[in-house]
Parts: C-alpha cells; sequence; structure tokens
C-alpha cells in the first residue's frame, strides 16, 4: 500500500489518513486486540482468524523442505509480493539445483503487464504475458520425474 | 502440502487457459466459456482446435505441439484429476481509498459469495 501511496511522489491528506487507518489494524492483528466479529477493525475488513492464520503459514520454510522441483514467477511491478518478498524467496532458494526463479520487470501480481505507476487497487487490463505462459508450459515439459512435478512431499 | 501444491500447478494451467483462451474468444464469450472450452479441447486431444484462436505470440510460445506435451507431462504425473468450477469475478472499485470494493460475478459458471475474498 505504502508504494502504491508514493506511485505518484506525493502524500495526499486522504493517502495519509488511508495509511495510518492501515497500520493502526496491522497493530490490532500485531496485539490480537480485535474480536472475530469486528473485521472492520482488521486490515482490509479481513477478519483477525484469517490475518492469524496468515502469520502461522511459514511458506518459505516448507518451500525448503520440499524435494521436488520448484518454479517461481515474479512480477517486477507486483505490489503485493514485493521486490523484498522476492528477495527473501531467492536468498532461501538459490542454491536449490531443481528451483527456478524467474522474475518479468513489467508484469504485475496477476502476471499480466502494468504501467511503473500502476496501483494496488486498480484492476489490469489485458491478458497474462504470453512469455510467462510460455516459460511455465517450457518448465513443464522439461521438469520429469521422479525428481519433477510428481514427487512433492515434505 | 503436496495436494496443495497439486492444486496450486492445475490452477495456475486453468488461469493461464482462462486467459489464453480469452485471447481468442469472440465478443459473445464470458471467460468462463472460454476457458472450460480450451479445456475440453485439451482433455479430449484436440490440441490443434485448442490453440486455433491462440493470437501469434500465444502460438509463438505454446503450439499445438507443446500444448500436448503440456498435457502429457501432467497427465503421466498424475495432476490431471478433476475440473473445479470455473469462477470468474471483476470488482467494484469505486468504494473509496481503504476499501476493497464489491465484488461481482460475471459468466453462467460464477457463484460468488459475496463475502468471499477475491485476489486480483
Amino acid at each position: 500500500m505504502r508504494r502504491s501511496i508514493l506511485a505518484d511522489g506525493t502524500i495526499t491528506e486522504e493517502e495519509q489518513r488511508a495509511q495510518t487507518a492501515l497500520e493502526r489494524k496491522i497493530t490490532h492483528v500485531e496485539r490480537g486486540e480485535a474480536s472475530l466479529s469486528s473485521p472492520e477493525q482488521m486490515p482490509f475488513d479481513l477478519p483477525l482468524a484469517y490475518w492469524l492464520s496468515v502469520k502461522e503459514v511459514n511458506a518459505v520454510g516448507d518451500a525448503v523442505k520440499l524435494t521436488c522441483a520448484i518454479l517461481l514467477l515474479h512480477g517486477g511491478r507486483d505490489n503485493q509480493v514485493i521486490d523484498q518478498d522476492w528477495a527473501i524467496w531467492k536468498a532461501a532458494l538459490v542454491r536449490r539445483a531443481n528451483a527456478t526463479l524467474k522474475r518479468y520487470e513489467s508484469l504485475g501480481h496477476l502476471g499480466i503487464a502494468v504501467d511503473a505507476g500502476w496501483l494496488a487497487n486498480e484492476i489490469p487490463n489485458g491478458h497474462v504475458d504470453s512469455v510467462l505462459i510460455g516459460d511455465v508450459a517450457e518448465w513443464i515439459t522439461q521438469t520429469g520425474t521422479p525428481s519433477g512435478i510428481a514427487e512433492c512431499a515434505l | 502440502m503436496a495436494s496443495s501444491l497439486r492444486l496450486l500447478v492445475v490452477m495456475l494451467l486453468i488461469m493461464c487457459a482462462a486467459f489464453s483462451a480469452s485471447a481468442s474468444t469472440s465478443a459473445t464469450d464470458d471467460p468462463s466459456t472460454a476457458a472450460a472450452r480450451l479445456l475440453d479441447h485439451m482433455e479430449a486431444g484436440r490440441f490443434a482446435e485448442a490453440t486455433s484462436g491462440f493470437d501469434d505470440k500465444m502460438k509463438a510460445v505454446l503450439d499445438a505441439e507443446k500444448l500436448e506435451q503440456v498435457q502429457h507431462q501432467l497427465e503421466g504425473a498424475g495432476l490431471v484429476q478433476r475440473r473445479g468450477a470455473l469462477i470468474c469475478g471483476r470488482r467494484d472499485l469505486d468504494g473509496g481509498a481503504g476499501t476493497t470494493g464489491a465484488d461481482t460475478a460475471v459468466g453462467a459458471n460464477a457463484p460468488l459469495d459475496p463475502g468471499r475474498w477475491h485476489d486480483y
């Protein structure tokens, strides 16, 4: 959200209020202050149970334990999985011979090309990038068993 | 975890299929119909028909032969198991800053739970 607010280089009063409100709601989650019946006190009006469930998931840790081949794709203009997240994934999997990480500088979260100033609350028009689709197809056809995609297990 | 990953692979393929198919649909097709038709072709082994509507960009990266290889690889790995309901949604973004807006279902197979979160 912060990245979206700063997309045009300025922060309006409305944007500042929205950011402050979101930060307050994040604090509610961290402290477990709100009840399950008050999702309006939670980030994006989602219930506390949802956010607590997210906190319990260690996606990177789970991925590291996998023995199967892994394909990770990231859009350079993704406002939801941001560059810092991508760096964490890269650091965790860079030494894995059967991990393939690809980054597409002009794509957003959905794998659709977006402008540099794209905001997270805008739905981009267009289709999933054909190069990305081709890379997925190539990875599937090149990743054989038994060490491939059918052998995922913790 | 394994089942989740398999589901993820299938979901990814369906998403790709839906979006790639949408590039080849007529003006009267909704995305769910286009995606279902593409999957019908793939499951029936009609890869030429499946890719017949792809534009040049899509054909360059995923022609009929390549799509057949993908399908056979997934089937051979036991990852083609079932097809879930196709859901297509759009979001009304007029709710202003800090709101998620309202979801609206489109397409014949798009029964959306009004309270359900859609990650766009």
